[in-house]
């Protein structure tokens, strides 16, 4: 069996605990602690080594989910975790006052990794936190000459969760199309 | 149903439905068959020679004033909670009884026959049935209005209200169904291109968008007022809208055109008088919708069918109505510039899912057409096979299709 897997990537409290469980369709193992340093002011709790779920194609195929552990001392871990991946989806808190440095960062941190596969990026708690925009976050990526799909997501949304993956999906291989037939007509 | 496509009996009754779900146009249809009135067909509203209108879930008088202002002389049936003052209507009351309206129906056939067999004269001056109020068909067991006892031959099971039937019926608006039905074009043999295109000006699109524009120049809110309804865009943050209409009618406001619209106009808002009632949504997710409702698998007009189409970014679709191969004509379009035709050849997609996309994201600013000069200078490439993953193998390909189909 063929081992593919996505791995997703951002800063702590972006949401990708919250996104991989949405995904899943497993019980997803999950490495949290109890924070200890300045994260504890963003959440209690924190990923150490990484989060692990699994969507299932079909009987014999399955996708495994990787979440990075967010703070920059377990970067280590990013660089084991891409091995074999086939895309990023890279979530961001819009809540954070250093959102568009975050993207700026974890870009330049994964490139090599996106320049071989693909990158999906998710803004999250815009409800709360409006600014800055999908389009404020798309200059940026010109200006660092990237092309990527940027949504507004929430984590615990299936459907927005599954409309980001599918945009990495469509990066990685624009002729993609399902292999019954392509989507219905109406 | 096409009424040119109809067989052209005789006796056949073109019926339009105005203000309606499709989920109610679908039971209704079904109502219509069910009690035995196989010459019937719903037809698009252009089409029709009698109405069904719903003038509930707004202002009753105004949307009664648009659909007669489309059809002053239309024969219709008014389906209402409370009984309308209207001129020369039929009024079944709601909860619609299947029964009533299939007998409502009858009615009004039995008048546009008699009316296609007198000599050609105005409506108005017909000696038949005056009346200054709504007739309301009433339940009168075997008995019909002429007086005239006539088994209805209903399907005893298969008539419910017509609320439960369309409880039975998938109500979810497909975003495909906003791109209409055009056939596709056949450039070696075009006849009324015409109909493939529109201009947004003359529509709710056009007003909304330089509304918008000015909003985001100027930074003040302003209020648009059409059909009687109200949307209010805001400037502050993202620039957000605000509007006292549910999907359905602002659906329906975008098909009709500024001059049939009850007051169509914008004015400033006052701040002092905002009342922040409604659900804010963004500036770009609403024109996204009122471009694709009015659109409808049309071109904005102008727009050439073979000028190379580049995307600048990404919709953001997790926000948006997501059209068909809406995501694949974006990776297309930018990877390569291509033209309007050529998207749809290159994709083996039908056109009108390309054209209402182009329309959709035309409205919002982020895709660029290349001009003459541009192409004349070999701007334009063939369609390259994009490089797939950057070397995706076959057996790859195969995984992430079968993946990218569990995820629909």
């Amino acid at each position: 069996m063929a081992t593919y897997k996505i791995i997703f990537a951002g800063p702590v409290g972006a949401g990708k605990t919250t996104a991989i469980e949405t995904l899943s369709d497993i019980a997803t193992v999950s490495t949290d602690k109890k924070a200890t340093d300045m994260t504890v002011a963003r959440k209690p709790q924190t990923t150490v080594a990484m989060d692990y779920g699994v969507m299932k194609i079909n009987d014999s195929e399955q996708i495994h989910l990787y979440g990075t552990p967010g703070q920059e001392r377990f970067d280590f871990m990013w660089e084991i975790l891409v091995e074999n991946g086939i895309g990023l989806i890279l979530l961001l808190d819009n809540s954070r006052p250093t959102a568009i440095q975050d993207m700026h960062f974890f870009l330049g941190a994964f490139r090599k990794f996106i320049e071989e596969s693909g990158v999906a990026i998710g803004i999250t708690h815009t409800d709360t936190n409006p600014t800055p925009t999908v389009n404020d976050y798309q200059e940026q990526l010109k200006v660092a000459k990237f092309v990527a799909p940027v949504f507004e997501v929430d984590a615990r949304s299936h459907q927005d969760m599954t409309h980001l993956v599918r945009a990495l999906l469509y990066s990685i291989d624009p002729t993609l199309s399902t292999e019954s037939s392509q989507e219905k007509h109406v | 149903m096409d009424a040119a496509s109809v067989s052209k009996k005789p006796q056949s009754l073109f019926v339009g439905l105005y203000n309606i779900s499709d989920r109610s146009k679908a039971a209704i249809e079904m109502v219509l068959k069910s009690g035995g009135l196989n010459d019937v067909n719903i037809v698009a509203e252009h089409q029709a020679q009698v109405g069904i209108v719903d003038i509930d879930g707004g202002n009753p008088d105004e949307v009664w004033q648009i659909f007669r202002n489309k059809f002053p002389t239309q024969p219709a049936i008014v389906l209402s909670v409370a009984q309308p003052n209207f001129e020369r209507v039929f009024w079944v009351q709601k909860p619609v009884k299947p029964e009533l309206l299939v007998e409502a129906v009858m009615h009004v056939a039995k008048q546009v026959r008699s009316e296609q067999h007198q000599k050609a004269v105005a409506v108005d001056s017909l000696q038949v049935a005056p009346v200054t109020n709504a007739i309301a068909v009433e339940s009168k067991p075997g008995v019909t209005a002429d007086g005239k006892n006539r088994s209805l031959q209903y399907q005893h099971g298969a008539l419910e209200s017509l609320s439960s039937v369309a409880n039975t019926i998938d109500e979810s608006e497909d975003a495909g169904s906003l791109c209409g039905k055009l056939p596709e074009i056949d450039i070696a043999n075009i006849k009324d291109i015409d109909r493939w295109f529109y201009d947004p000006t003359l529509y709710l699109q056009g007003m909304l968008s330089e509304t918008i524009r000015l909003a985001r120049m100027h930074g003040k809110a302003s209020i648009i007022e059409c059909g009687g309804y109200v949307i209010s865009v805001l400037p502050e943050g993202a620039g957000l809208v605000m509007t006292t209409m549910n999907r359905r009618r602002l659906r329906n406001v975008c098909l009709s055109s500024l001059g049939t619209l009850v007051r169509a106009n914008v004015r400033e808002l006052v701040p002092r008088k905002r009342t922040i009632e409604h659900e804010k949504l963004s500036q770009d997710s609403f024109l996204w919708f009122v471009a694709l409702a009015t659109s409808g698998g049309r071109l904005p007009v102008g727009t050439d069918l073979h000028f190379p189409v580049k995307l600048k970014c990404w919709p953001n679709f997790s926000r948006l109505e997501i059209t068909p191969y809406a995501m694949q004509i974006t990776t297309l379009w930018l990877n390569q510039s291509i033209g309007l035709l050529e998207t749809a050849s290159y994709l083996g997609i039908p056109q009108r899912y390309v054209f209402s996309f182009y329309s959709a994201v035309n409205a919002i600013g982020i895709a660029t057409i290349e001009t003459k000069a541009l192409a004349d200078e070999g701007a334009t490439e063939m369609p390259r096979h994009p490089v797939g993953g950057l070397g995706t193998s076959a057996e790859r390909r195969g995984f992430l299709s079968r993946m990218l189909a569990k995820l629909r």
